[in-house]
């Protein structure tokens, strides 16, 4: 029976992946090539076993296979076939397979990557690749089985919660996973340079793709989890302050640190140290907030029903953290690098400042999450660390993070002079002031709005100057017509000015979450056919119910006109969904959506005997910057990473160079080349 | 199917027809932010933001509460006695509650401390080398040759 070889393929998968771990090692150990093959043609030979067990359990819930528990807890016959499909990762068990799977991808990506190169960390990569794979095979294995049968299967499963029935949910988890797995690749690289005794930029050069890779797909992840409970859940919000939201948002934060201390290193050769401590607690992180979702510890809406998985995952969650440590302790007097700072005021150090804030941010969100178990251990009292707690401690250290985006892409490296400041500064902190005068005029009373989009302002202007200045310069050098200019100048630095784009993306965001946040208004009402509601500069009136029968759920809603001044602006039609038991019904709002705001509506409920309709609207203003910011991310950050030819050439070029100077040159170009390749300087 | 449809949005709604008015007045608005609504359905919302049945009838209860002439501290302590000091949204800032709130600015503030301290080490154990000359080209190059040397060197300035 097909369950019994999904079994089998588990427990398969398991074997190549321990042999991988001890062969990889042993390989590194020991600088034995052929062991190193073997063990990247059992990642190979795990993660073709894996997809086996994946398509078997996606067939399994097409086939509505009742015999299999999950199939019967997350499916059911009259389920869409998209959501048979996804409803694969709806459970526990499926979930760390869908996990397994894409680590067990990942990792052969790498080792094929560096197939043919007989390197010193790449055995010592797999060695751990493989190794975070046993865990998470022990746990699918003997915990946390997909394959588990019933002993008496039902004729028809549960279902899937119908909040989950949206594309958004479809895609949302994988999107995460490849966040929280793909940071394994950079900490494996980490660890594996400091097991290796390869202490040099080497690492940091291979693994910068695989962190904003990484970090791209956590945001975006966390971003449609927003947008998903701004739709779907039907409150008017889009962050709650969820222990399973902060579990992802933590490590995405210090992610961020890293992307930028990392510049340092490659920049200034310095900060070997932290950068190895920032990708350690980045990628503990991620399992601790996967821990935190799975295990139920605090008790959240998202969470799955408590298991014993709880304790497995902390006891590798205290080996990583432990054992990485520890390997960094043993090599910290080989890591020490020359660090030199030549002011106080400068790029590198605006850059430390970044990162100081990121993690103060990274640790209030942490604590607040976790104060509950404290407070509980302490004192034995429950009590609830709520989304004002994490508003008001946020807000302040945001607005800094905002201030540092404009300040440090303006302060030279080295060393900035006061002339330097003043010249960049004018524009920017004008607009920024301008801003601060202008807005409340406009209608912005509360102070931190007025600050954060002052801020915004501010680092707006430096942005806008950053390409101005740029293009003006290389006009000027080249003679080039501007429009030339401009396009050249960003296509050969596509790193910095996708990672401006970037930050564009995240001032628009800024400024939707400040609107939204602190100028929502809102009016409930029940009103009977004809009657209108109003709210802001809108009335509503309620036309007409209507029912429809929907595939899976009958669909009862109400028809609402909505006017400003005289004229007719749209229709609305919110609705409530109602599925067999036993599940709850789901509210179905309708939006209308300009870049101004959003008129938010939600039918609460209906009393056919009086024909009275409950309503509750909303306005969201400035909501939608946010979903616009998300795409300029997108776009800044493809465009940052796209494949900059020459600068590879480059690099690959002055690698092979140096390996054979370092095998064929005299004696001298062999030092030299030797120490260039361990990376220290020509003298 | 139909009748079933009609009893399930009476009970959600029916009886909560006044209860939903209710939570339009800023008195009970302003209690009712403050306290967790307990529907297990909804994650961390207040009585006042979420739209369950539970939290209507709460904010109904605060109602009659308040029109009876009740205070709101006193409301609160209400449900505190009721539900536990987890029915708060947020901890009080007093007793073992109050290092909630107070440790993450004590971290930023030891970290900035640490920060100031490792960055002034670093530039005192670094004066006295010099800052390298940069000196603009100047004038307009039409030359590839010394272009493409000048946009190296640019490059490396700038970056």
């Amino acid at each position: 029976m097909l369950a019994e070889i999904g079994r089998h393929c588990l427990t398969l998968s398991l074997l190549c992946a321990a042999w991988a771990a001890m062969a990889g090692f042993l390989s590194g150990k020991f600088h034995h090539f052929p062991l190193f093959i073997s063990a990247r043609r059992s990642l190979y030979a795990g993660t073709g076993l894996l997809v086996g067990a994946s398509a078997i359990l996606i067939h399994a819930n097409l086939t509505n296979d009742f015999r299999l528990w999950v199939v019967a807890s997350y499916s059911n016959i009259n389920l869409p076939t998209f959501y048979k499909i996804s409803a694969m990762w709806g459970s526990q068990a499926g979930s760390l397979l869908l996990w397994a799977l894409i680590l067990s991808c990942f990792s052969s990506i790498v080792v094929f990557q560096y197939r043919r190169r007989d390197d010193d960390m790449i055995p010592f990569v797999a060695s751990i690749l493989g190794g975070i794979l046993v865990f998470f095979l022990i746990v699918l294995n003997f915990n946390s089985n997909p394959f588990t049968l019933l002993a008496s299967p039902p004729a028809d499963g549960n279902g899937l919660n119908p909040q989950l029935q949206t594309p958004l949910m479809v895609i949302h988890p994988p999107l995460l996973y490849i966040g929280y797995v793909g940071f394994s690749i950079p900490f494996a690289f980490a660890i594996a340079a400091l097991l290796s005794g390869r202490l040099n930029d080497v690492w940091i050069h291979r693994t910068r793709r695989w962190t904003i890779f990484s970090w791209f797909f956590l945001g975006i992840g966390i971003l449609l989890g927003a947008y998903w409970a701004y739709i779907e859940l039907g409150w008017g919000g889009y962050w709650a302050w969820d222990p399973v939201e902060n579990a992802a948002l933590v490590p995405w934060l210090t992610g961020t640190a890293l992307l930028h201390s990392v510049m340092i290193q490659e920049k200034k050769r310095m900060l070997q140290v932290w950068n190895m401590v920032l990708v350690i607690l980045t990628y503990c992180l991620c399992i601790l907030g996967t821990f935190i979702t799975r295990s139920g510890v605090i008790s959240s809406v998202h969470s799955f029903t408590v298991s014993n998985l709880g304790p497995l995952f902390l006891v590798f969650l205290a080996l990583l953290f432990g054992g990485s440590f520890l390997v960094l302790i043993y090599r910290l007097p080989e890591l020490k690098s020359p660090n030199r700072l030549d002011s106080l005021v400068s790029r590198e150090s605006s850059f430390l400042f970044n990162n100081l804030f990121l993690l103060a941010c990274a640790f209030a969100i942490l604590w607040g999450t976790l104060f509950p178990i404290l407070s509980e251990a302490v004192r034995g009292v429950k009590i609830t660390v709520g989304p004002p707690f994490f508003n008001q401690v946020i807000a302040p250290i945001g607005l800094a993070l905002i201030f540092l985006t404009g300040v440090c892409p303006l302060i030279a490296w080295r060393r900035a002079t006061m002339k330097h400041l003043l010249r960049n500064f004018r524009y920017p902190v004008g607009a920024g002031m301008a801003g601060a005068v202008l807005l409340p005029l406009i209608g912005f009373r509360e102070i931190y709005s007025v600050l954060a989009i002052s801020l915004c302002l501010f680092v707006f202007a430096t942005i806008v100057l950053e390409f101005f200045r740029g293009t003006q310069a290389r006009h000027r050098m080249t003679g080039e017509p501007s429009p030339l200019a401009f396009f050249r100048l960003i296509n050969r630095n596509r790193r910095r000015y996708g990672g401006y784009l970037v930050h564009l993306g995240i001032l628009f965001m800024v400024v939707g979450i400040t609107g939204s946040w602190n100028y929502q208004q809102e009016s409930t009402a029940s009103l009977r056919i004809h009657e209108t509601m109003r709210i802001g500069p809108y009335e509503l009136t309620f036309e007409d119910t209507f029912s429809r029968k929907l595939r899976n759920a009958e669909q009862f809603g109400a028809v609402l006109t909505v006017r400003k001044g005289d004229r007719i602006v749209t229709t609305l039609r919110p609705a409530r969904n109602f599925y067999p038991p036993p599940q709850e019904p789901s509210t179905e709002v309708d939006i209308r959506s300009t870049l101004a705001e959003d008129l938010y509506l939600i039918f609460l409920g209906f009393d056919p005997e009086a024909g009275v309709g409950l309503f509750k609207a909303l306005i969201n203003p400035l909501v939608n910057w946010i979903w616009l910011g998300g795409l300029v991310i997108i776009l800044g950050a493809h465009f940052a990473v796209l494949p900059d030819r020459r600068r590879e050439r480059a690099w690959r070029a002055a690698e092979e160079l140096l390996q054979k100077l370092e095998s064929s040159g005299g004696r001298k170009a062999q030092v030299a080349a030797a120490r260039t390749l361990e990376g220290e300087s020509i003298g | 199917m139909g009748r079933m449809l009609i009893a399930s949005i009476l009970l959600t709604a029916g009886t909560a027809a006044g209860n939903f008015l209710a939570a339009d007045r800023d008195a009970v608005a302003g209690i009712a932010r403050q306290i967790v609504c307990y529907c297990g359905t909804c994650s961390n919302q207040s009585v006042k933001d979420c739209t369950c049945g539970t939290a209507a009838a709460a904010r109904q209860e605060i109602g009659q509460r308040l029109d009876g002439g009740e205070l709101p501290a006193s409301i609160l302590e209400f449900y505190r006695q009721r539900y536990g000091e987890q029915i708060l949204i947020v901890p009080g800032k007093t007793g073992f509650n109050l290092v909630a709130w107070v440790t993450p600015f004590l971290v930023l503030l030891f970290g900035a401390t640490g920060l100031l301290w490792a960055l002034l080490r670093l530039t005192r154990s670094a004066s006295g080398q010099p800052a390298p000359a940069q000196s603009p080209p100047q004038g307009m190059i039409t030359d590839k040759k010394t272009m493409k040397r000048l946009e190296r060197e640019l490059r490396e300035i700038e970056d």
